[in-house]
């Protein structure tokens, strides 16, 4: 076997850097600055802008349902699908603030099948159609019936649903 | 007369970079009230280096997809600039939530990873992270970025250390923050 000629890459390394440690002063850490209790008020601003994030969660819903809806077997769909892609995405965190982690998780799954190289590639197709409406359907639900959490019953059915129409169907 | 006491957090300087409106604006307002008072926003990549080029920016706090500019390319220009700014810390708070986006935002230099949705929570460990525990910065050809490798903390690797009973390993370097 031939020598190994080659010398390692040269890596410059920098101590790390403590100005921002210093900015806080001597013998004071961030956890002392802001303690759980500053935590908490913060936390409450999440919870005070529930409102506004659901408006813009039905206004992404409307936007999906009438991307969806203008979807039409046998055509390509490349842009329709990324704007719905992309709407969907928009919901995630949102729902996940308001405590919607059902419609969180439905957003999240039509996302990552509008962003799947095969979908985004192939004709729209009946059996597409049908995940989609279950999607919409399932975060439709869960925001005008307020379902929090996973769901319960109600998630439990529309996952099981999706998970019909998706068997044999790798999104992952 | 009465004297008002600022916060050491408002000597920071903070770069929110959201293109989501709503959600620029709630990080900005839990940033104020944790004590941050200095806080510049950008709404993609090009208005963010347009804001680290014009003040001394001490943290950003970045999404990912954005139009024009995308978070990933932000850091990436972010990392390669020829300035001690290129070493600024970014917290990538974003919707992509798999193993890969992690790890191409750590490639390109991302300090710490932050999934939406997030709780202040999460986001307060992440702040602490680049202000009490700062990496070294490392260049390579290949690599410009904070050491993938976090440093030992001294109270968990000696609690480590008497559990194994031998010498603490590094931490390895995970984006989100797990140990």
């Amino acid at each position: 076997m031939a020598p190994d000629n080659q010398s390692p890459p040269e890596a410059v390394i920098f101590e790390p850097d403590q100005s921002l440690k210093d900015k806080l002063g001597p013998n004071i850490s961030f956890g002392q600055i802001v303690p759980p209790e500053t935590i908490h008020q913060a936390e409450k601003i999440i919870i005070d802008s529930r409102q506004v994030m659901l408006n813009e969660i039905n206004i992404e819903i409307a936007r999906i349902d009438r991307a969806v809806s203008a979807l039409r077997p046998g055509q390509y769909e490349t842009t329709a699908l990324k704007r719905i892609g992309d709407c969907a995405l928009a919901i995630v965190p949102k729902a996940g603030m308001c405590d919607y982690l059902l419609a969180a998780r439905l957003a999240k799954i039509l996302h990552e099948i509008c962003e799947h190289e095969d979908i985004g590639k192939a004709h729209i197709n009946p059996h597409t159609l049908a995940i989609f409406a279950c999607l919409v359907e399932g975060i439709k639900t869960t925001v005008e019936h307020n379902i929090t959490g996973d769901g319960g019953a109600i998630g439990a059915t529309i996952l099981d649903e999706l998970s019909k129409l998706t068997s044999g169907h790798d999104f992952s | 007369m009465s004297r008002v006491i600022l916060s050491p957090l408002s000597k920071f300087n903070v770069l929110i970079v959201e293109d989501d409106q709503l959600m620029q604006k709630l990080v900005h307002d839990v940033l104020d009230r944790l004590g941050f008072k200095h806080i510049f926003r950008a709404s993609n990549g090009h208005q963010a280096i347009q804001q680290i080029e014009a003040a001394p920016i001490d943290f950003i706090i970045c999404d990912w997809r954005m139009p024009d500019m995308d978070g990933i390319s932000l850091v990436k220009q972010l990392r390669d600039m020829n300035a001690p700014n290129c070493m600024i810390p970014v917290i990538m708070l974003t919707g992509n939530a798999e193993p890969h986006h992690i790890e191409i935002a750590r490639d390109v230099g991302v300090t710490e990873y932050l999934v939406k949705p997030f709780t202040v929570k999460e986001l307060h460990r992440r702040i602490n992270e680049i202000i009490e525990h700062p990496r070294e910065f490392v260049l390579t050809e290949n690599y410009k970025g904070p050491s993938r490798r976090r440093r030992v903390d001294p109270v968990k690797a000696s609690k480590q250390e008497r559990r194994n009973g031998n010498q603490p390993m590094p931490v390895k370097w995970t984006p989100d923050g797990s140990r």
